[in-house]
């Protein structure tokens, strides 16, 4: 089957250099622009934050095809809003909030995983490679976050994964700083729980 | 403050969220408190594998999705006239580079031409009616119109049935 490609975004400027405008712009500017229809200033919009927005969805969620649709879903909805985009806040930021509102709306909405336990340990006298103890430790830490609820999780991913301080989460998560501390803490404590066989003796 | 609540507040101490008086006394605890001590490195060697946890590049073949999708839902750039007549004229039609210029220039010349060859045979056309005394009833009624040049006209019909019936030569 083949891939159809997207139309080439250039053709309305034929021989123009697709960055050459982007770098030059603010993310205001290019979200003003893509409400007025211009898809290259979108697509700029979207090269620059995609990787930000694919973390938080992959971390949070542990899983590629779901973070995939929450990035996706989550830059037509900056589409939608773009025409009427108001800047109250920083673009990241707002970003953030829509892509953190969809993981939370979809892990709500999505079955729980159950498990009984974590993936056992690799017995290192057995001669296990580090990389697969590296990938068991991995598939742990994924299980235990999944077995958070989903705003502890949330904390903890846009704490670590993305070295947010508690009042910008707070301020993404539209909770008090109190609640973030709060959030973390619990959700480390389980974490912990959880992972002892891992950590280095 | 006691014991179980400066447990509680090691995480924030951990991530460097404390105000200064709470992270003095946080320190002066930490010296006399082997449990909290222990938490402490259970929570560093947590905050470690979190940070250490890795994450794919995004694919490539989702930025084309997003992008696709986008374009789809878009009304197109609103360009000044000069840009979409640019537009309209440099963009090659389907796969063979015969630009647009090209077929309206065709287009042109066409009608230029057609412009002209009508007019000459306007020009050396014959005259329109012929007199009374010549009209003949093939040729006023053009019943002659299997001959290679057909005589009559419609301005000669007209006229032959305005005369009156003694005026027509049979």
């Amino acid at each position: 089957m083949t891939s159809q490609e997207p139309p080439d975004l250039r053709d309305w400027s034929p021989g123009r250099d697709r960055d050459s405008v982007g770098p030059l712009l603010t993310d205001d500017e290019l979200m003003q622009a893509s409400g007025s229809g211009d898809c290259r200033a979108f697509e700029v919009i979207v090269r620059r934050h995609q990787q930000h927005a694919w973390a938080i969805a992959y971390r949070f969620l542990g899983c590629r095809e779901e973070a995939e649709d929450i990035v996706q879903d989550t830059f037509m909805r900056v589409l939608r809003a773009a025409s009427r985009y108001h800047p109250s806040a920083a673009f990241r930021t707002y970003l953030q909030r829509i892509v953190i509102r969809l993981c939370l709306d979809h892990a709500k909405r999505r079955r729980p995983v159950y498990t009984d336990e974590l993936p056992d340990r690799a017995d290192p006298a057995n001669g296990v490679l580090d990389s697969l103890i590296e990938g068991e430790r991995a598939r742990g830490i994924h299980t235990a976050l999944a077995l958070l609820p989903a705003n502890q999780r949330m904390a903890i991913v846009l704490r670590y994964s993305e070295n947010m301080s508690y009042r910008d989460i707070a301020d993404v998560m539209r909770i008090t700083e109190k609640a973030t501390d709060r959030l973390l803490a619990r959700g480390k404590a389980a974490l912990a729980d959880s992972l002892s066989p891992w950590r280095e003796p | 403050m006691t014991c179980r609540r400066f447990r509680t507040r090691l995480s924030a101490y951990l991530d460097g969220e404390l105000q200064v008086p709470q992270r003095d006394a946080m320190r002066r605890h930490l010296g006399t408190c082997p449990t909290c001590n222990l938490e402490l490195r259970r929570l560093e060697r947590l905050a470690g594998c979190l940070q250490e946890m890795q994450v794919p590049e995004v694919p490539e073949a989702l930025t084309r999705r997003i992008l696709l999708d986008a374009s789809s839902r878009m009304p197109g750039p609103r360009l000044p006239w000069w840009a979409r007549v640019r537009f309209m004229v440099l963009r090659p039609v389907g796969g063979v580079w015969l630009t647009r210029a090209t077929a309206c220039a065709l287009f042109l010349l066409g009608i230029t031409a057609g412009t002209y060859f009508g007019w000459d045979a306007c020009r050396s056309a014959r005259p329109l009616a012929s007199p009374p005394e010549e009209m003949s009833v093939e040729s006023t009624y053009g019943l002659d119109i299997f001959d290679g040049a057909p005589a009559g006209s419609i301005e000669g019909t007209y006229a032959a049935l305005a005369l009156p019936a003694e005026g027509q030569q049979r």
